[in-house]
């Protein structure tokens, strides 16, 4: 075994559990909370999918190791699509970056037009501003990461 | 002036261990109802010298501590995307119940904790709105020994809650 490929084991071996424990809380986690947020009920989930509510219940526990099946097929329920998307390790915190910068860069050009007077700083904007997009889009992106 | 530093949920795994916020893959979560933030002190020049991050480092010192704790940032990151977060505890494997309750001015005040079953670690919350926002501040990690919520830890989240109360307009928010 190369030693690039021993590392990378030896990475993956070390954070195994954990890794797992986090990545399928996540997951359920923003489905469910996505349920919520458009007003749905697991007993909606369920009759969509032709599934039995503890099913569903089951599924948003936080505890199970969803299949790509299972998840896309939440989204359909939801009538949200399910991105999943493979990322360099670095570019993810990169583009997290650019949003802030991209954020605080509108926020300072809105203060200086003056058209935010209700508005005291980035913080309370950036609140402002994300509320709009709440129904938009993205169940969320669900990120496959690559080793560089 | 009571300061609340806003904290992504990155930034607390990156805490609780080096390389733990890429397990996610950098998403940003959806819109958030209530922001996540945990208060910083007169001595505390950076969040990590934060009370809050000093008993991540103190209290979640091992693997299997670690993978609970992580079940619980992750279930307060997704709850605080929805308005009625006790709804979204609901039925899932993280348990919201209150820890310690006390009476402030007339008005019963709720300190959370966040729970998985028979584990036990902690993460000690309290809701606030304030300025115009709502807060989930996050005030202690703790692995429990006892049936009962400590007493230090019982009161510190109570002066913590009472000073932010009272402060109301006058909290200094840090991003």
């Amino acid at each position: 075994m190369s030693p690039k490929n021993r590392e990378v084991q030896v990475s993956i071996q070390d954070n195994r559990e954990v890794f797992s424990a986090l990545r399928r809380s996540d997951i359920a986690y923003q489905l469910k909370a996505r349920m919520l947020s458009k007003g749905l009920r697991s007993v909606d989930i369920a009759e969509r999918l032709g599934v039995s509510e503890a099913n569903v219940s089951r599924w948003f526990s936080g505890s199970q190791n969803l299949s790509l099946d299972t998840m896309y097929a939440i989204a359909d329920a939801l009538e949200e699509r399910l991105c999943v998307l493979l990322r360099a390790k670095d570019e993810a915190s990169t583009l997290i970056q650019l949003e802030d910068e991209i954020l605080h860069r509108d926020w300072e050009r809105q203060k200086g037009k003056g058209s935010l007077p209700n508005l005291s700083n980035l913080s309370e904007y950036q609140f402002v501003a994300d509320n709009p997009a709440a129904n938009d889009g993205f169940i969320s992106e669900f990120k496959l990461e690559r080793t560089a | 002036m009571p300061v609340l530093k806003l904290i992504g949920v990155p930034l607390i795994l990156e805490h609780a261990k080096k390389g733990l916020s890429k397990a996610l893959g950098g998403h940003k979560a959806t819109s958030e109802v209530w922001r996540i933030c945990t208060p910083l002190s007169d001595g505390d020049v950076t969040v990590q010298k934060s009370k809050f991050f000093k008993s991540i480092t103190e209290d979640i010192d091992d693997a299997s501590k670690l993978k609970t704790f992580v079940q619980l940032v992750s279930a307060l990151a997704s709850a605080s995307t929805v308005e009625n977060y006790h709804e979204f505890f609901r039925g899932i494997a993280v348990e919201c119940k209150e820890a310690h309750g006390f009476n402030h001015r007339g008005t019963k005040v709720k300190i959370f904790e966040l729970k998985r079953l028979r584990q036990k670690e902690r993460l000690y919350f309290f809701p606030l709105s304030a300025k115009g926002m709502r807060f989930f501040i996050v005030l202690l990690a703790h692995h429990k020994k006892d049936e009962t919520t400590p007493k230090n830890v019982a009161n510190y989240c109570e002066a913590q809650a009472i000073q932010f109360i009272d402060a109301g307009e006058k909290i200094y928010i840090q991003e």
